[in-house]
């Protein structure tokens, strides 16, 4: 994760194989940050958030395909780090991610609303707490981008540390 | 302390156990909770309610110092339990004490958020 350490994965995902990603990508990240002497939380934030995007993935994706980004930027401001997960679906899905994203995405108080979720959702099966997940634990910015039926969720969140 | 016979979760890559003793039941898991053990865990937590109730518990220590990770989903579980727990009549309720791993981030934040659902009944050991 230097000033052009991007790393790109296209994944067909099965739930199964999100536990084997997120191990994966958090001791990439953890060595990286260890290197640049990052925020010590990065790689388990960075894993957090990978699981519950790529849930969706396995969940919700076309042929349970995306691809999963990690996108470090270096140019004005505090350095950042961007996680972004691309997959296509079904318009339902699109509306319903809409609707999460607007939800939490703007939530002026990422934690109360998280558990607001943790006790309007339980009793549904579908989880609905992931997004809300990452903004409160994983402390990452939430965006979503729609193509027709290709969705892209970006989060994102401060690096901390040192320079490179 | 005695096996429970309370049926426990053996799955490839998550585990949840039970011991009883006496009024004293204890919980350990270990491994990944997501999306392949949620309805396991579901079931396992309303077997557990009931063996708590049936036992007269007072306390269930919940030990997830071995727990690698736990998704949204199975949280939501937990707190489904959580609720469970808090419905009881004063003098059928338990406490709950989570047992967290302190090299774990996740548990420190996730296991926090379970313990603001019910303060007076959950509690969090590092």
């Amino acid at each position: 994760m230097n000033g052009d350490g991007r790393l790109e994965l296209a994944l067909t995902v099965s739930p199964r194989s999100v536990s084997t990603i997120r191990r994966f990508i958090e001791s990439y990240v953890a060595e990286a940050a260890g290197r640049l002497g990052a925020d010590s939380n990065l790689a388990a934030r960075v894993a957090l958030t990978i699981h519950e995007l790529l849930e969706n993935v396995a969940l919700y994706g076309q042929y349970n395909h995306g691809t999963l980004c990690l996108a470090p930027t270096s140019s004005e401001g505090p350095r950042r780090l961007t996680i972004t997960v691309t997959n296509t679906t079904t318009p339902e899905h699109i509306d319903r991610l809409q609707q999460a994203l607007r939800e939490t995405a703007t939530a002026a108080d990422p934690t109360a609303h998280y558990l607001m979720l943790m006790r309007r959702e339980v009793g549904r099966d579908a989880s609905g707490l992931g997004l809300a997940r990452i903004r409160a634990e994983a402390e990452m910015e939430l965006s979503l981008a729609i193509d027709r039926n290709e969705v892209r969720v970006s989060a994102t969140s401060e690096i901390f540390g040192g320079e490179p | 302390m005695s096996a429970s016979l309370l049926p426990g979760v053996d799955d490839l890559d998550f585990t949840a156990r039970t011991t009883v003793d006496g009024p004293s039941v204890r919980v350990v898991m270990t491994g990944t909770a997501d999306l392949n053990t949620q309805k396991q865990l579901e079931a396992f937590l309303a077997g557990l309610h009931t063996c708590a109730i049936e036992r007269l518990a007072t306390t269930v220590v919940v030990d997830v110092r071995g727990l690698e990770f736990m998704n949204s989903s199975c949280l939501k579980r937990l707190v489904k339990w959580i609720f469970m727990a808090e419905a009881e009549l004063a003098e059928r309720r338990y406490r709950i004490v989570f047992v967290a791993n302190p090299k774990a981030p996740w548990q420190r934040r996730s296991l926090h958020a379970l313990s603001s659902m019910a303060p007076e009944l959950v509690t969090v050991q590092e």
